[in-house]
């Protein structure tokens, strides 16, 4: 067991106030070791590797279903690659025991999104409605390797193709997580059912 | 051998003929085109395009980052949703 073990849960500095800021997200898994110094090559599992290159503790479960807690030395992102040393590892054989191991850590450590950025599931099942208030559907998907569509399911239409309308400010034009709401422009054309 | 540069980018022309129709009554609506070959030129920037892929029109918003792009490139024939998973983020361009 590593001697710097921890409780993420509670050392985290998480504030309680915050929503699920205790709960677990999936860094990723360990494909291979880089160098001898015991710096484990990670293949991050969001699609956003930025946000996690602040984080100081993760809970690493290896191939075998052991659960470690282990203390994150340094982290950084190279060609969407995330390398990680943990103080645990002190050189290449220590850290080979963690490969194929899948590591989490607390959402209280990940960096804060960027304006217009906003969580897949957060905007899932939020109502969509036009500018001029009528209610058109919700959010049942984001598409695209970008998250440039938003996929709206019309709120009668049960079997049919769902609308896709470009996920950009000038088309959807607000996004309120808290208040549960988001509008679209009625761009002739662009809600119609066979688009 | 590159296009000539006395025809201009393609465009199909009922495309630009809309196209311009709309930027002359500063009109905005969502444009059909089957027209993937088609160039992304200024005078489409701020409209939205439903680019065909195959089975049905994907709306595209053109910004000028995408002038000089033909359409298809922004309306993949193969989309991949992706896994499920609460570690996604989406961001508003």
């Amino acid at each position: 067991m590593p001697k710097n073990k921890v409780q993420l849960a509670n050392d985290s500095g998480a504030d309680a106030s915050q929503p699920g800021a205790d709960s677990l997200f999936p860094v990723g898994k360990v494909v291979g070791m880089h160098a001898l110094g015991g710096v484990m090559k990670v293949k991050p599992s969001s699609n956003n590797p930025q946000l996690l290159l602040d984080i100081e503790e993760v809970q690493v479960v290896l191939p075998n279903g052991t659960i470690e807690e282990c203390t994150v030395d340094k982290v950084y992102l190279e060609k969407k690659m995330l390398f990680l040393k943990l103080n645990e590892c002190v050189d290449r054989t220590a850290a080979e025991k963690y490969l194929g191991a899948s590591i989490s850590t607390t959402r209280a450590q990940l960096r804060n999104l960027a304006a217009n950025e906003w969580w897949v599931d957060d905007l899932i099942g939020l109502p969509v409605f036009t500018t001029d208030g009528a209610e058109i559907g919700t959010v049942s998907d984001i598409i695209g390797s970008n998250s440039e569509l938003l996929e709206i399911t019309k709120k009668d239409g049960a079997g049919k193709e769902p609308i896709l309308v470009p996920f950009v400010e000038a088309l959807v034009p607000l996004v309120d997580i808290e208040g549960r709401r988001v509008e679209v422009v009625a761009l002739p054309g662009l809600l119609d059912e066979d688009n | 051998m590159s296009r000539s540069l006395k025809k201009g980018p393609f465009v199909h022309s009922s495309l630009a003929k809309r196209i311009e129709d709309m930027n002359r009554k500063g009109d905005k609506r969502v444009i059909k085109s089957w027209s993937r070959a088609s160039m992304i030129i200024p005078d489409m920037i701020g409209h939205t395009i439903a680019v065909y892929n195959g089975r049905k029109h994907v709306p595209v918003y053109v910004t000028e980052q995408m002038i000089g792009h033909r359409l298809g490139e922004f309306a993949s024939t193969r989309y991949f949703k992706g896994h499920a998973g609460g570690d996604k983020t989406a961001k508003r361009g």
